[in-house]
């Protein structure tokens, strides 16, 4: 079967390449990348938030108290990176939604919402980490981190804390809301840092492609 | 009459390929007919399917040239929508191709998107889940299924749509082989009261010839290569030339030295004429050498009175006992749910056993790490994908070497000295996407042989393999063992593996140890092959039938012959991609 | 992997309710819950749920494992609040009545423990509410009815979707997981941070690419059976509004409003019993 040793080449080239494949190919095909949402789409969507739900409970403990890094970031910002902002911001609001339903029995909303905007953010330059060449290289990993630096800070020192005004108000309790979040501008310099070091892993495993 | 498929002088080349991947096929299927397409990997047969069901051209792009009716229209006008109404697809992947949450949905997915409304829906679903005999199962969700049902399921949910096509892409691949026989069955009575035309794509060719097909078309590099009756296909030499396993009935009779005429009707054991080759059959039976291997007494791991259950009062494993002794080569049968992937699970020390201890060389291992273990007992998975981490071969392979902060030097010897005897070692600082399906099965083992265990146990070495890639495999497996002395244990539900490759096998049927016998002592016992979903081997019919009192001596002395005749060149040049 | 909760078949009314309307009530209830902080409305409003809860007949061996998780979290929280802020109830209440001095800055109020009981109900009212809302509603009921409503069936396909393979997705990840764990990748607190993220990347990617394969035979799947044709679709699970339905509507709009007002009536979101 060609089309296998193809898409074996690199599961993450072809991920890339399944998408060029598909904007190339015809008219149906256009018709439906004009809405921009197609099937691939909805299904990233549905598996990336299965995905990012069972990796809720899954942290690693940064030895700081109450510091994780959450390993389902980097799920979000894969997603985001190929699939695009709509991909990105609905996995974030469902998924964070879901996760903390199902795990902890509360939605915490004033993290919900912050947690869309980083996606969103990283998935407005997809078409710039330069996936149809199958390299993740140094100028898409610059715009990589431009765009996540720029969504956490407005996600966490904006958003969240806009939220917690509008929903909670008291400063305090700004404590429980965020629980395991210590100051807003902290949380997002140790997300920024574990999205740059993600993507640091990524690159890694990237550059081999690069001719 | 007029055909419902027909491609003449077809040429198609994927938009990220050089070459094309089908060349001038011309092929006309009749509306009715039951077709069965065989090839190995990378013979273009799959896409074939995709031409016909429409995933080519409008998932997978490419350049086609000459033409493609499928009932005297051209897909690529109709659109993948439109083909759908006209040919129903069930997927290899049968958890994949479950969308629904239940299996009523997932039947009714189809017409949910055709916007058929609700009361007629309950109809439909209702009639065709009936048909394939899930109609007690509508509530029940993906995990609560076999994958025999999920497959039913998948049959269903393109049958509610009236197609007049079924296609079938490798039914068979994920089954154990009595559920692998019933969904032959089911294709059959399908075939039979639907009055559709079916078209399957296997190359498990003996479990697919269960029932009877119209014709067999294969393919080989691009091209069809025959489009014949399967009693002339069966006399043919096509199958061996094109890397293809024959029914093993057939190798038998070639073994004695018989010519297969397709006037003996040789498509099913049980109705062939074989009055012609009976005395050369019995000849050949008396004359084949046989040896009795003489088992080593050393113990390699001893599962001892094992019990297991994850809720209690409901036990997955109930006294599961067996000793598997050094430098055997084991397989671990039974159905799929059977609990096998369970006691690996207890072996490696993911799952701790409710009663029950685990012996590595004599030893009791039950308070060992699963890293502790892991240093003698090495786990390959099925997949690939589920090991590989590591961008580069020779980091993959180092992986569990430098966690366990071997000084580099070592590493990189050990890494070194492992890839050559995996034939890898010319790739050392390749991308491990470079490489084909069989080669990264390769890197996984090299992953784990690197780390000099004294037990590897590998889940479904070769689910999905070709004939080629399954020998490829095996092949290498067995020269480890020999060289290096290593236990290895395979779960699988592949009868030819148990029976070619492994000199014992231990059958777990519910939960309990069924037997721990020879495979073909396994595979000749009906009452065995049952309880556990295994199959008569083929070669058991023959035997009877040609009046052989013990029909297992006749599948020792086969498989005795096979392995003689592999060690003596019988490597055809086909074996290897490197 | 942990259990998480999961919708179970039951016949009770709260069953057979509209998925959007559990949401509504779901949403409505949170929000009310989140904005308030009156004593005496929180109260009528743990009575409320644990009343519906018992109706949903939800039993411990559903919820019982998350239940501990979130007493354990609540326990934490209720620490941290007055390791944080042991004066928050001084400064909400306007008054301070010491019951017992601890160490340094640190004295055990009234108006403290006030505080904190307040922040506990409130745990009492949300979480019966998400868990049954979760229980009982039907994800691909509830898609449907979204998509009833106006919202894209795309995306209401997309979270039944999600549902469908978090059990594939968890099953993945152990197997992946532990084929690591045997080649002696630890995920222990005793490496260093580094190797700490390195050996769950060593997770991560396989469970990415894993994830990305099942995405590609899920599209052509659905692609192959049509989703996607027409810009509606019916839905087998589909549920008709019923009176229930438009009832318990009326009832949640009531109680929300009617709580809101008595919070905020005298301009404060606290309920004073110090006055």
């Amino acid at each position: 079967m060609k089309i296998r040793d193809f898409q074996s080449r690199d599961l993450w080239l072809r991920v890339a390449g399944h998408r060029l494949v598909v904007r190339k190919s015809s008219a149906e095909m256009e018709r439906k990348m004009e809405k921009r949402f197609g099937i691939k789409e909805v299904v990233a969507i549905g598996i990336g938030t299965a995905l990012f739900v069972a990796l809720t409970q899954v942290q690693i403990p940064l030895g700081l108290p109450n510091t994780y890094l959450q390993p389902r970031m980097a799920v979000l910002a894969f997603l985001a990176a190929v699939f695009g902002p709509v991909v990105g911001g609905v996995v974030g609001v469902i998924g964070h939604a879901l996760g903390d339903a199902f795990f902890y029995g509360s939605v915490w909303w004033s993290w919900v919402f912050p947690e869309a905007v980083v996606g969103i953010a990283i998935g407005l330059f997809a078409a710039k980490y330069a996936i149809k060449e199958g390299a993740f290289d140094k100028k898409a990993m610059i715009v990589f981190n431009i765009a996540q630096v720029v969504g956490n800070a407005v996600a966490w020192i904006v958003v969240a804390p806009l939220l917690d005004v509008l929903i909670y108000k008291e400063p305090a309790l700004k404590v429980i809301a965020t629980g395991r979040r210590r100051m807003s501008w902290q949380c997002a310099a140790d997300r920024s840092a574990g999205y740059a070091s993600g993507s640091r892993l990524f690159q890694n495993r990237c550059e081999v492609f690069e001719p | 009459m007029t055909p419902i498929i027909e491609f003449k002088d077809y040429t198609f080349k994927y938009r990220s390929q050089v070459e094309p991947t089908l060349r001038d096929i011309n092929l006309n299927i009749y509306p009715g007919e039951k077709v069965l397409i065989v090839g190995p990997s990378g013979s273009g047969k799959s896409t074939i399917a995709h031409c016909m069901n429409g995933l080519v051209p409008f998932s997978f792009a490419g350049d086609s040239t000459g033409t493609l009716r499928i009932k005297g229209e051209d897909p690529a006008k109709l659109g993948i929508f439109g083909m759908s109404k006209l040919v129903g697809t069930v997927l290899q992947d049968t958890n994949g191709q479950f969308i629904g949450l239940t299996v009523a949905e997932d039947i009714a997915f189809a017409l949910e998107n055709d916007k058929v409304p609700q009361k007629e829906m309950f109809q439909k679903v209702d009639e065709v889940a009936n048909v394939v005999e899930v109609d007690s199962l509508l509530s029940h969700a993906p995990w609560e299924l076999s994958g025999g049902q999920k497959q039913r399921v998948s049959m269903a949910g393109v049958m509610v749509d009236d197609v007049e096509i079924f296609l079938f892409d490798e039914p068979l691949a994920n089954l154990d082989p009595a559920t692998g026989k019933r969904a032959i069955d089911l294709i059959d009575k399908i075939s039979g009261t639907r009055k559709a035309t079916i078209v399957i794509i296997e190359h498990r060719l003996e479990d697919a010839l269960y029932r009877d097909v119209d014709r067999i078309v294969v393919v080989g590099e691009g091209r069809i290569v025959a489009d014949v009756k399967p009693d002339a296909l069966l006399a043919g030499n096509v199958l061996i030339d094109q890397g293809i396993r024959e029914p093993l009935y057939i190798t038998a009779l070639k073994h004695a030295g018989c010519t297969v005429k397709e006037q003996s009707r040789p498509q099913h054991i049980e109705s062939m004429e074989l009055e012609p080759y009976k005395e050369q059959v019995r000849k050949w039976f008396k004359g084949a050498a046989f040896e009795k291997k003489t088992l080593n007494t050393e113990s390699a791991l001893c599962v001892n009175h094992l019990d297991f259950s994850y809720v209690e009062g409901r036990p997955v494993l109930k006294d599961i006992h067996f000793d598997i002794r050094k430098k055997e080569m084991v397989s671990i049968v039974g159905k799929n749910g059977a609990g096998k992937s369970t006691l690996a699970g207890l072996i490696c020390g993911f799952l701790k056993p409710t009663s029950g201890a685990i012996y590595l060389n004599g030893e009791d291992i039950s308070d060992q790490s699963i890293k502790e273990r892991g240093e003698k007992i090495g786990l390959v998975m099925q997949s690939p994908s589920q090991m590989i981490s590591k961008p580069l071969i020779f980091e993959e392979v180092a992986l569990g070497l430098s966690v366990r902060g071997v000084p580099e030097e070592e590493i990189k010897e050990r890494v070194y000295e492992t890839l050559k005897i995996c034939g890898l070692y010319p790739f050392r600082n390749w991308p491990v996407s470079a490489l084909s399906y069989g080669q990264k099965k390769r890197v996984t083992i090299a992953s784990i042989l690197v780390m000099n265990p004294d037990v590897i146990i590998l889940d479904e070495p070769t689910a999905g393999q070709d004939y080629r890639h399954y020998t490829e495999i095996m092949e290498f497996l067995k020269s480890i063992n020999e060289k290096f002395g290593i236990t290895i244990v395979m779960i699988t539900h592949d009868m030819h593996l148990m029976l070619e490759y492994t000199d014992r096998a231990i059958v777990i049927a519910d939960g309990q140890l069924l037997a721990d016998d020879t495979p073909a002592n396994v595979l000749t016992n009906e009452v065995i092959a049952d309880k556990a979903y295994l199959k008569k081997t083929s070669l058991y019919d023959l035997a009877v039938r040609c009046g052989i009192p013990e029909p297992s001596q006749f599948v020792e002395r086969f498989i005795h012959h096979e392995r003689g005749q592999r060690e003596g060149g019988g490597r055809n040049g086909k074996n290897s991609d490197l | 992997m942990a259990r998480i909760l999961t919708y179970e078949e039951k016949d009770t009314w709260i069953h057979r309710l509209s998925g959007v309307t559990k949401l509504v009530f779901f949403l409505l209830w949170t929000l009310t819950s989140m904005l308030t902080y009156d004593t005496r409305v929180l109260l009528v409003m743990v009575v409320f749920s644990f009343v519906i809860y018992s109706m949903s007949r939800t039993k411990w061996r559903q919820v019982g494992s998350v239940l501990k998780f979130i007493a354990v979290f609540l326990v934490i929280n209720l620490i941290a609040i007055f390791f944080f802020a042991p004066y928050e109830g001084v400064n909400i209440y306007g008054s301070r009545t010491e019951l017992l001095h601890l160490f340094g800055n640190y004295t055990i109020t009234k108006e403290q423990l006030f505080y904190e009981f307040n922040v506990m109900i409130k745990y009492f009212t949300i979480v019966p509410a998400v868990f049954m809302f979760v229980v009982t509603t039907n994800p691909s009921e509830f898609a449907a009815s979204l998509n009833r409503i106006g919202v894209s069936y795309n995306i209401g396909y997309a979270i039944a979707i999600a549902l469908r393979y978090i059990p594939d997705v968890q099953d993945d990840f152990t197997q992946i997981k532990h084929a690591q764990e045997a080649r002696g990748i630890e995920m222990s607190s005793k490496a260093s941070f580094m190797s700490r993220v390195r050996n769950m990347a060593s997770i991560i990617f396989p469970l990415i690419f894993t994830s990305m394969d099942r995405i590609d035979v899920v599209s052509n799947a659905m692609e192959l059976r049509g989703f996607g044709k027409h810009k509606k679709r019916t839905w087998y699970a589909g549920r008709k509004f019923t009176a229930a339905d438009y009832i318990t509507l009326a009832v949640t709009v009531l109680i929300t409003v009617t709580a809101l007002v008595i919070t905020f009536y005298d301009g404060s979101r606290f309920y004073n019993p110090f006055l």
